[in-house]
């Protein structure tokens, strides 16, 4: 593959110029023929009863066009996985983000002013924030009717005798580490445009990152309120980012389309800043209790872990991140016994949503911390401790797990010598180094009944090409990298390449932009339909030219013999010749890709991917004694992708994800006060800004994983998993203390730096 | 969020200015820069009939270098101030303080009148509609009760500008022009110390000019924050020491921020290092004093108890930092 002319270069991102020069069109942009503003009112309380709901004054207000209640959804209809969320509530309201009434007007700002015409009376009752405390005896419950806080969804994993190898280890460590509330942040806010025609088809303009799964959310609403066995289109406008966010629907736009279905209008609904922050779903906060052993020689016995998730008051894809975060549990190094049990409890608390990585990080923050902890009690390097663990290719994990390619020691080595590792560890001066690798899915994860994608590509005869595909792009550059599969394949240049991705009337079916599958699903999806044309194309050149197919390549639109450079055509001219022939032909293939991973069993075991991604962290800080704030001097973050189909937006995959996890290392946190969002904006809420970048090395490690297309597996969430735990690490190494809650505030690091002092001093005292 | 709807008014003069607030008083709120009155607007925690803008009120420009003082026009923006060598060279602690405002973006837009006048803040005040449905109305708001410090009879908004303290270790002073008369007051004098009325100026008087007299000697700011930029300081402290020529401190002035609802000078501190020579044990006792003098309460991003030890920590770095800078000045 020495002569690739389109993959494995650094090609523009194609949607970067009319993004910068402020041309593309966001959800916010668009604008519906008589479309209204829908505005939603939520809770006053964060727990509370609904005593009295008043929406006269508000329905009288000139230019108000509807006001809905619960009473206008039919069929106690209720969304989320376990359908414990109606989207307009009653009787009862159990979060701060509880939707009560929603309004539709001629004007946003006439929505809004509606809104405050609502009265509400409540009374407000003792919530629930903790989830421990939620777990307790006589707690009061979230939903009666569920019995208890804990939610019926248990998740445990167990693989060998953890009870066996514990007695056999030569050193144990246990400890207890938290994660704190954190949100996507997202620079584009979620928002909707629900249009119902005169039969009430649906078509949602919508900035989702799922697609397909929405159009089946949506159709099976529109059945519940009445109208079974409609035809739902998303048209999708330019996103402003996911991470996860967007992986779900949401009450808004079950609003958006039951006012639309009262006003026989188009509705609006696109959430402020605020709203984007109290109201869309965060990655939720974790306390976890780890174990982990090694024999005399570092290598790992076991791996227990014991977890409980905030689940918030309703229930999304966040209850299910416990499936992820078993991937890292028990197949992050070798590690032959494993036992995992997670519990999500019900709080009074804004509800928990998936967030790139999907519960990655919060397991790996533990168990990279933990690995530290352990290396240090058995006297033996950090580095040299994992490098004994290192997972490898052609390894089965106790989670059956099928290893194919696997450059996790090839990052380590890197991280090692560029943070100069031997030199730096242990060398003092509040200076410090510390490291922590990750697993992640890299082809592909079977999370729902299908991990598909499909692919249609069509040309025309001067060489035009349009890709249609079911792959969803949120910024992370999938529409660049299917554009360069495409053009290598076909041998024309990138701009010949017209990628559809935005509309599920002509794009087919995807499960959508999540588990880092974009490149790896939608790009085998359409490289394999990209080959079923250039066979085509070939097939007829061979026959013009008088040659086998097979002497026959593609490069700059031109198809040309590889023995004889006398025997060439045009491409446009193959493409011509078929077109206008008697019967004649144009050009045009499906491909349906769905990788033959696995759902996991009853016991949570299969390969969940067909390649898993690796990567490790490195980091070198400087702790401010005096302060407690930590420097970030440099930055390594190696990781194996099996080929860089875009070095450029690889690389960018990698510094946003490293910077995310900065984030959630350092400063980024949802401030609560009673399920209250105190920090609801970006001045208050400590996402890193552009001076807060340290010096990044983002290093690629390709190990050409054979089942990928050209050798490539996923990227998109692997750069924030071992942040967090690396920096926990160093900061260790450089002051000798270990923060066990994130996010790793300067109060934090000096509150344990007095406490260390403290136990020094009382130490050398006795 | 949209803004609330107003009058938008643009004098062309100065005088014109002082006439429209003369006769709108409460009811106009002053834009220059918009830093500050925009997002007060957005989330309406301020809601004028009329906006008048000063921005292109060119009297209020310039930096300009007097005999006994600089003087330094209302509008002038606060990257003005940071790329300024005068200000670097001789009034270090200015410097420091104008290139640690919010970010580059938002340091082109504000000016320092706006940074001095800026509002007091608490967590729990600067809200959206959204969220303070749901609180009780506090002191800031016109109510009776305090959210951050519950029971508490007064406000612990907290003042977070970056310029005042710096300004205030200059011993510098303001001019508050209205219609037919104008007056000199010094910054301290600006701040009632009160959280929810921070400021001494009349509705009708409009600040022109800040008046930072000569001194020689070295200063120094340095701030707390969470993020290299955007972040208001969560604790500050600003530093001017200048010796005579018997080599020992003649001149000294501490002045901590974001330690309550106004800047304050450290005057134990002041005393104390006067006619000594600059010794490590001193600066720490002064700094000693400084925390003694800060306030901090649960009402910014880390909690008050940090944020006071952190001023303690800041007020011996400034100090520090305006020994070195006053050594630097002695090489050249």
């Amino acid at each position: 593959m020495s002569d690739l002319t389109m993959v494995g270069k650094k090609i523009t991102k194609r949607d970067a110029p009319l993004k910068v020069a402020g041309g593309a069109t966001y959800i916010q942009d668009l604008k519906i023929p008589g479309m209204l503003y829908g505005g939603i009112l939520y809770s006053k309380y964060a727990h509370a009863k609904i005593l009295k709901l008043d929406t006269a004054r508000a329905e009288r207000l000139p230019g108000v066009m509807a006001v809905i209640t619960a009473a206008d959804v039919p069929n106690n209809f209720r969304i989320g996985i376990m359908k414990d969320n109606p989207p307009l509530k009653t009787g009862r309201v159990r979060s701060t983000r509880d939707e009560i009434a929603a309004v539709a007007a001629v004007s946003a700002e006439i929505a809004a002013a509606a809104l405050e015409l609502i009265e509400v009376e409540y009374e407000e009752l003792p919530g629930i924030f903790d989830p421990l405390e939620a777990m307790q005896e006589g707690a009061p419950l979230v939903h009666e009717e569920m019995k208890s806080n804990i939610l019926k969804m248990p998740w445990k994993l167990v693989c060998g005798d953890v009870e066996a190898a514990k007695k056999e280890s030569a050193h144990v460590v246990s400890d207890t580490f938290r994660t704190q509330w954190v949100t996507h942040c997202c620079l584009g806010t979620s928002g909707c445009i629900a249009v119902l025609d005169m039969s009430n088809n649906l078509t949602m303009y919508s900035n989702t990152q799922i697609p397909s799964l929405a159009q089946n959310d949506y159709f099976e609403a529109l059945a519940a309120f009445g109208f079974k066995n409609r035809r739902v289109r998303i048209i999708q406008t330019a996103i402003g980012g996911g991470f996860g966010s967007k992986l779900d629907t949401y009450a808004y736009e079950y609003i958006a389309i039951l006012l639309a279905m009262k006003t026989r209008k188009p509705v609006k609904l696109v959430f402020s800043r605020e709203e984007e922050f109290f109201a869309t779903s965060p990655r939720q906060c974790t306390i976890t209790k780890i174990s982990q052993g090694c024999d005399k020689d570092g290598r790992l016995t076991f791996r227990e872990m014991e977890m409980v998730l905030d689940n918030g008051a309703y229930t999304s894809w966040g209850a299910t991140t416990p499936s992820v975060m078993m991937m890292p549990i028990s197949s992050l190094y070798k590690v032959p016994n494993i036992k995992y049990v997670a519990k999500c409890v019900y709080t009074n608390n804004t509800y928990s949503q998936a967030m790139r990585g999907y519960g990655n990080p919060q397991a790996t923050f533990a168990i990279e911390s933990s690995l530290d902890q352990l290396a240090e009690k058995a006297g033996i390097d950090p580095y040299e401790l994992r490098l004994r663990n290192a997972n490898e290719p052609g390894e089965l994990t106790p989670q059956n797990f099928k290893v194919t390619s696997c450059g996790m020691k090839e990052c380590m080595a890197e991280v090692a010598q560029r943070l100069d590792w031997k030199g730096k560890k242990g060398s003092g001066n509040s200076r410090g180094v510390g490291m922590a690798s990750l697993i992640h899915v890299g082809g592909g994860a079977r999370v729902y009944k299908s991990d598909g994608c499909g692919t249609i590509i069509k040309m025309d005869d001067r060489g035009k090409v349009d890709v249609l595909t079911g792959a969803t792009e949120i910024g992370q550059g999938s529409e660049t990298v299917l554009a360069q599969i495409v053009a290598e394949v076909l041998g024309v240049a990138i701009d010949d390449i017209n990628v559809i991705n935005n509309d599920t009337d002509v794009c087919p079916w995807d499960v959508g932009a999540h588990a880092s599958r974009s490149t790896f699903v939608a790009g085998n999806s359409a490289l394999g339909a990209a080959q079923k044309i250039r066979k085509q194309m070939l097939a007829v050149a061979a026959q013009n030219l008088g040659v086998d197919p097979a002497s026959l390549d593609i490069k700059n639109g031109v198809v040309f013999s590889t023995q004889d450079k006398e025997k060439s055509m045009p491409l446009s001219k193959v493409l011509r010749k078929v077109h206008y022939a008697p019967g004649g032909n144009m050009f045009t293939a499906e491909n349906f890709y769905d990788p033959p991973n696995e759902n996991f069993d009853k016991d949570f075991k299969g390969n969940l991917s067909v390649a898993y991604a690796y990567g490790v962290h490195g980091v070198e800080v400087e702790v401010d004694r005096e302060t407690g704030q930590v420097k970030i001097l440099n930055y390594i973050a190696a990781h194996d992708v099996g080929k860089a189909i875009n070095p450029m937006l690889l690389e960018g995959q990698i510094y946003g994800g490293g910077l995310m996890g900065i984030g959630y290392a350092l400063g980024e946190t949802m401030i609560y006060e009673k399920g209250r969002l105190k920090n609801g904006n970006f001045l208050d809420y400590k996402m890193p800004t552009a001076k807060d970048v340290p010096p990044v090395q983002a290093v690629i490690v390709e190990t050409d994983e054979q089942a990928g297309p050209f050798g490539a597996k996923g990227i998109g969430e692997p750069g924030l998993v071992p942040t967090a735990p690396a920096i926990a690490n160093a900061i260790y190494d450089a002051v000798g203390v270990r923060i066990r809650d994130l996010p790793i505030t300067p109060e934090k690091v000096l509150r344990a730096l007095q406490e260390k002092a403290q136990a020094d001093a009382t130490r050398s005292g006795t | 969020m949209k803004l609330p709807p107003f009058e938008y008014l643009e004098p062309a003069t100065v005088p014109e200015a002082l006439a429209i607030l003369d006769t709108y008083r409460d009811r106009v709120a002053i834009i220059a820069g918009g830093t500050e009155l925009i997002n007060r607007l957005r989330l309406r925690l301020s809601s004028p009939d009329y906006v008048m803008n000063i921005k292109k009120l060119r009297d209020l420009e310039g930096i300009s270098e007097q005999e006994q003082a600089i003087v330094i026009g209302a509008n002038v923006t606060i990257k003005e101030i940071s790329a300024s060598s005068l200000f670097r060279e001789k009034y270090q602690a200015v410097a420091e303080a104008a290139s640690q405002v919010a970010a580059p973006p938002l340091a082109q837009m504000g000016t320092i009148g706006g940074n001095i006048l800026q509002n007091t803040r608490c967590l729990l005040y600067n809200q959206s509609g959204i969220v303070l449905k749901g609180l009780s109305v506090c002191h800031k708001r016109g109510g009776a009760t305090c959210l951050a410090v519950k029971g508490s009879k007064r406000c612990f908004s907290v003042y977070q500008g970056d310029m005042a303290p710096a300004l205030m270790a200059f011993d510098a002073q303001c001019v508050l022009a209205k219609s037919g008369s104008q007056r000199t007051i010094s910054l301290r004098e600006l701040f009632t110390g009160q959280g929810t009325q921070p400021f001494s100026i009349e509705n009708n008087e409009l600040l022109t000019a800040i008046i930072i007299p000569k001194q020689d000697g070295g200063s120094a700011y340095k701030k707390l924050r969470i993020r290299g930029s955007i972040d208001y300081p969560l604790a500050s402290a600003a530093a001017l020491l200048a010796i005579g020529s018997d080599r020992k401190i003649a001149v000294s002035r501490l002045v901590i921020g974001a330690a309550g609802c106004a800047p304050k000078i450290v005057e134990r501190a002041s005393a104390l290092l006067l006619g000594k020579l600059p010794e490590e044990a001193d600066l720490k006792a002064a700094a000693d004093l400084a925390y003694e003098l800060s306030e901090g309460v649960d009402n910014l991003a880390l909690p008050g108890a940090y944020r006071r030890k952190m001023v303690r920590v800041l007020a011996q770095r400034a100090l520090q930092g305006a020994r070195a800078d006053m050594k630097r000045g002695d090489v050249k």
